[in-house]
């Protein structure tokens, strides 16, 4: 009868379920802060999703009452342009949320093929990578992502490649780090016994290994890049005026008129920051449940 | 130990050559004429002529012969010290790195105390009495600290004192030795606006670490032998906890260019890093080129003197 079993489960055995999401979310209950964190990034995407209903204006359309203090027409009032800052606010969450979603994904995937090819491989593969992983890592600070803004000219495209740009060095070396000390396991041995092909070998044995590992770096990551992004669209240079977005919002015409009107520099900045507080604290949550090492420290 | 640092040192002029590379050749793509820049629209064809005549641009970028094309040429004299002109102030770009300097520096500096004297008393309080409401309170107040940005403070830094009490910071820079209370009314209120995401990083690094030490052997050691606790704390559990502390700070020094760019900006501070973001905005070819060389040496720097720290302060760690 045993022999006749296709799977584990047949056996009557349950497969530990110390993966997956049904586990992830099990652990989140439990949570507090994270569960607070879950909310919030779910509150958010909603906005973004149903920015054109929650929005009470068009972002983009003027009205006569510029800089006009918040009221009930205008919660959080007009800017200088006579545009409802509640709108702008509401529809900025769109393009945030896309900018930095997308980065970090990108990022964190092609980071992640460098880092396990460069730690597989090792040798003149590896430290080739390496090499040029250390000029890269050499720039220092913003610098790189200003000069990459700056050769493609702000946009929200530019801006996503720029923060890609400036995700991949760090983060292919933490994965190469994980992939060189999973590679010397017996089960890589076993694999390659039985004939399976490097490829395999990497992307269906080593691979499901770091996953938690990278899902903690993404959590991780999208509030820094978040911020990161926010900082290069306050500098001008990603996403450009007229597109609403917190980061853009907060430079130009908010400084310029901040004593008259405060509220054009109050309102972008905190719905970025309780939208980084949500990812920080989903974030923290993650690394609790999913790192081991960590595991208890930070409750 | 030696042949280790030896290694490290060979390498680092390469990743500073590969650094000044990859900048020379992303300024060029950057889109726009470089002499209209610096002119401004209204120079005429003749105007533009002379200005690319008189800094080298008509040459080459690349050359196998000497003085081997526009880059050899500034590389070479970034060797001797002569970093080249910079096209849109027209003075030697290491005077005006000189003169910018000591902003950067002193905003550093300042950042530096007002993040480590706080980030790292919280740290450890909040790390020796886990889940206390100390604890808890610090945790809060430190993610809290983590997810505002610091552009979005320094703005509210200047927004509120101007709305309340009618106040704004001085803008531009008086030397501290000239007259140090208008310095310190420019410099206060932008270190204190970068030391705040700086200190939240610190308060949960410091308070994680110092969780992880106390349960070491060695801890328990100690406790075992009858010291005291006081002794314990600081002769074991601070020496121990601070080693993440020493990486994350000299790498962030290397580093510190980036919060700089934004800092300097928002409260007009004439330093290195407004220096940096007008220069790539304005194409300032070598400006930006020696800029980022020079940052990144320190980056590398700053790295190994990480990495040979580390032996200090564990002495199982060896380099072979």
């Amino acid at each position: 009868m045993v022999a006749d079993a296709q799977t584990i489960e047949d056996l009557g055995v349950k497969p530990s379920s110390t993966s997956g999401v049904g586990y992830l979310f099990g652990r989140l209950r439990h949570h507090p802060l994270g569960m607070f964190g879950f909310v919030g990034v779910v509150l958010l995407l909603t906005m973004a999703v149903f920015a054109p209903w929650i929005g009470p204006h068009n972002p983009s359309s003027q009205d006569f009452t510029i800089l006009s203090a918040p009221s009930l027409a205008h919660p959080f009032g007009t800017d200088s342009l006579g545009r409802d800052i509640l709108s702008r606010v509401v529809y900025a969450s769109r393009v945030e949320l896309s900018v930095s979603l997308s980065a970090v994904f990108i990022g964190v995937a092609l980071a992640t093929v460098v880092g396990t090819v460069s730690g597989y491989f090792g040798g003149i593969t590896d430290s080739s990578i390496q090499r040029v992983n250390d000029v890269w890592l050499a720039f220092p600070g913003l610098i790189l992502l200003l000069i990459v803004s700056a050769v493609l000219g702000p946009s929200p495209r530019t801006l996503v490649i720029a923060l890609v740009v400036g995700t991949i060095p760090g983060t292919s070396r933490i994965i190469r780090g994980a992939v060189l000390s999973e590679k010397n396991n017996a089960y890589i041995e076993a694999a390659r016994v039985m004939g399976c092909s490097q490829l395999r070998i990497m992307f269906r044995h080593v691979l499901p290994q770091i996953v938690p590992l990278i899902i903690v770096i993404v959590s991780i990551a999208i509030p820094s890049i978040a911020l990161l992004g926010a900082a290069l669209s306050f500098l001008g240079l990603g996403v450009m005026p007229p597109t609403p977005s917190w980061g853009a919002d907060l430079s130009g015409d908010a400084r310029s008129y901040f004593e008259t009107a405060p509220w054009m520099a109050i309102f972008p900045g905190l719905a970025l920051s309780l939208t980084v507080l949500s990812f920080n604290l989903l974030g923290d949550a993650m690394r609790d449940i999913l790192d081991p090492r960590l595991r208890g420290s930070a409750q | 130990m030696t042949q280790y640092i030896i290694r490290r040192l060979i390498l680092i002029p390469f990743v500073v050559i590969g650094v000044s590379l990859v900048t020379f050749v992303l300024m060029r793509v950057v889109p726009g004429d470089v002499a209209r820049v610096a002119l401004g629209t209204t120079a005429t064809e003749q105007s533009l002529a002379e200005f690319r005549e008189a800094n080298g641009l008509n040459k080459p970028l690349f050359d196998w012969h000497p003085p081997f094309g526009q880059y050899g040429e500034w590389i070479g004299g970034f060797a001797k010290g002569d970093f080249g002109r910079s096209y849109f102030h027209g003075t030697p770009v290491r005077d005006e790195l000189a003169n910018r300097l000591p902003v950067t520096l002193q905003l550093t500096i300042m950042s530096f105390f007002i993040t480590l004297i706080p980030g790292i008393i919280a740290g450890v309080i909040a790390g020796l009495r886990p889940n206390s409401p100390v604890d808890l309170f610090t945790r809060t107040v430190a993610v809290a600290g983590l997810s505002v940005p610091s552009f979005w403070i320094a703005t509210l830094f200047i927004l509120v004192p101007a709305i309340w009490f009618n106040w704004t910071p001085p803008f531009g820079k008086v030397s501290f030795f000239s007259d140090p209370v208008r310095n310190l009314q420019q410099f206060t209120l932008p270190a204190l606006a970068m030391s705040i995401p700086a200190t939240a990083g610190i308060v949960r690094l410091v308070r994680s670490s110092v969780l992880e030490v106390l349960h070491q052997d060695y801890i328990r050691t100690a406790r075992a032998k009858g010291l005291r606790e006081t002794v314990i704390i600081s002769r074991h559990v601070l020496k121990n906890s601070l080693i993440p502390v020493v990486t994350v700070v000299g790498m962030s020094l290397g580093g510190l260019l980036g919060g700089a760019v934004i800092i300097e900006t928002i409260f007009a501070l004439p330093g290195v890093g407004l220096f940096g973001y007008q220069s790539i905005l304005s194409r300032d070819y070598l400006a930006v080129q020696s800029l980022v060389t020079l940052g990144a040496f320190l980056v590398v720097f700053m790295n190994l003197v990480v990495d040979i720290s580390y032996v200090w302060f564990d002495p199982r760690i060896r380099y072979s």
